[in-house]
């Protein structure tokens, strides 16, 4: 309990410094953003209280937005997110807070393929669509569509990637 | 009892949702000014959407009222056209073969229009000064120029002399360089109209030739000879003949038909092809006066 604390703290620390301090000063080619923040949302423990886990996913875009200037809209866009991941956990029969009680990192190994990749799919998609709708705050333009899967696609695949150092 | 609040905690996170929710999109919008912006935008459209809608409804209960003002407009209007706007019809449509001006009055064939008419309330009148002025609401921005002529229902005013971008002074008749061009209603000789500075109902008509004969009461119009103002318009009717008999001109006192005192809506007179005649007018001036000095070395 005490490491898994632990360890989502340094998450915390390491995701949003990561993110707010080097990731959004590289330009990345055809204006693709990459948001590694998502991933602290998508590897937060399943068994936390809804609340509690709208609060965390909010501070987190928070700070993201006070370290990139972005004011609020990464902290809807977590919020959204976090939202939607409640929403998972209660209608999902194997993760919802009924059948498991007990606190559990979503990650490849525990939930098996098709499983992660349908929640990581949903959370990055509802983060990026919230993002973007805002920045763009218009009916969707295909550019702005494009980026929005692009940058998307990108965060799907560090989520994979990132599976060796959030697996334990 | 236990179960509603069972569900109520169960759902809380729904209001935790809302809550940050709202907090997010408030920083969001408090930071985003082209996002706020079209929000408000948004906004301003259902709103004017929505009261347009309402207004139509709400016009329906009115309708009766609306009715009623607009009926007592129109009489007022009416009123209006019928003493300011007829008199001066004719007059305004006579001209010269200029098509751009066609007009066709139903039952008096084709005019050509000659005159326009600047409808102007007076702001300021005196009649009682040795040179009196008037001041009027309508300026350069109404098309009024310095020398167009000033009539009112039943006669002549004045000529404006300077003109603001709002307002225009008039020098009025009763002003001792006032001059008018004038004639009698039976004869074709003109003379010229002034004011001797006596009465404000009184003027004198001067230069009329001695053999001319003069009827009391008769009429005294425009000539249009001065082309400021149109020609037939009433000025005043003969009152007696000053001058004696064997005087070279005559000299007649006019009763004038426009009480000054009693001055309130006027019309500026605008000659439409003035530029036109003035160009034309300046080289014949020349000539006239040409000709004044072989006259008078042949008398």
């Amino acid at each position: 309990m005490k490491t898994l604390l632990g360890k989502n703290i340094v998450r915390f620390i390491f995701l949003v410094l990561m993110q707010g301090l080097v990731l959004s000063h590289i330009p990345l080619p055809l204006h693709l953003q990459l948001f590694v923040s998502v991933l602290f949302l998508l590897f937060l423990p399943f068994g936390i209280q809804s609340g509690t886990a709208l609060c965390i996913g909010f501070l987190c875009g928070l700070c993201v937005d006070t370290l990139t200037g972005t004011w609020g809209q990464h902290a809807a866009s977590a919020t959204v997110a976090v939202f939607v991941r409640e929403l998972y956990v209660r209608f999902s029969e194997r993760y919802g807070r009924e059948s498991e009680n007990e606190l559990m990192t979503p990650t490849l190994a525990r939930m098996g393929l098709s499983d992660f990749s349908s929640y990581a799919a949903m959370i990055i998609l509802s983060y990026h669509i919230v993002f973007y709708a805002l920045d763009a705050f218009k009916m969707w333009d295909f550019w702005t569509f494009l980026v929005m899967i692009g940058s998307s696609v990108l965060c799907y695949f560090c989520a994979f990637l990132s599976q060796k150092w959030f697996a334990k | 009892m236990n179960t509603l609040w069972q569900i109520i905690k169960r759902h809380a996170y729904i209001g935790v949702f809302l809550v940050l929710m709202f907090l997010s999109l408030r920083l969001f919008f408090r930071h985003h000014h082209y996002q706020r912006s079209m929000v408000h935008g948004l906004g301003m459209e259902v709103q004017g959407s929505m009261n347009s809608s309402v207004n139509r409804v709400r016009q329906l209960f009115y309708l009766r009222s609306t009715n009623e003002a607009l009926q007592a407009e129109n009489a007022e209007l009416r009123a209006m056209v019928a003493m300011s706007q007829v008199p001066f019809a004719q007059k305004a449509l006579q001209g010269k073969d200029y098509p751009e001006n066609d007009s066709v009055i139903p039952g008096a064939g084709r005019y050509h229009r000659f005159y326009a008419y600047i409808p102007a309330q007076i702001l300021y009148n005196s009649t009682d000064l040795k040179n009196n002025h008037l001041l009027l609401n309508v300026g350069r921005k109404d098309g009024v120029e310095p020398g167009m002529a000033v009539i009112a229902p039943k006669g002549v005013v004045g000529i404006v002399k300077e003109v603001s971008s709002h307002f225009s002074s008039v020098l009025s008749l009763l002003h001792s360089q006032s001059r008018v061009s004038v004639r009698l209603s039976s004869e074709a000789y003109s003379g010229s109209l002034y004011w001797n500075g006596r009465k404000s109902d009184m003027a004198e008509m001067d230069e009329l030739p001695s053999h001319v004969v003069v009827r009391k009461g008769e009429k005294v119009l425009t000539s249009g000879y001065s082309l400021v103002y149109p020609p037939g318009i009433e000025v005043g009717r003969v009152e007696k003949v000053l001058s004696k008999p064997g005087d070279e001109f005559q000299r007649l006192s006019v009763r004038l038909s426009q009480d000054f005192k009693a001055l309130d809506k006027v019309y500026v007179v605008k000659n439409l092809y003035d530029k036109e005649l003035d160009s034309l007018m300046t080289g014949e001036m020349a000539g006239r006066t040409i000709g004044l000095e072989v006259e008078e070395t042949e008398e």
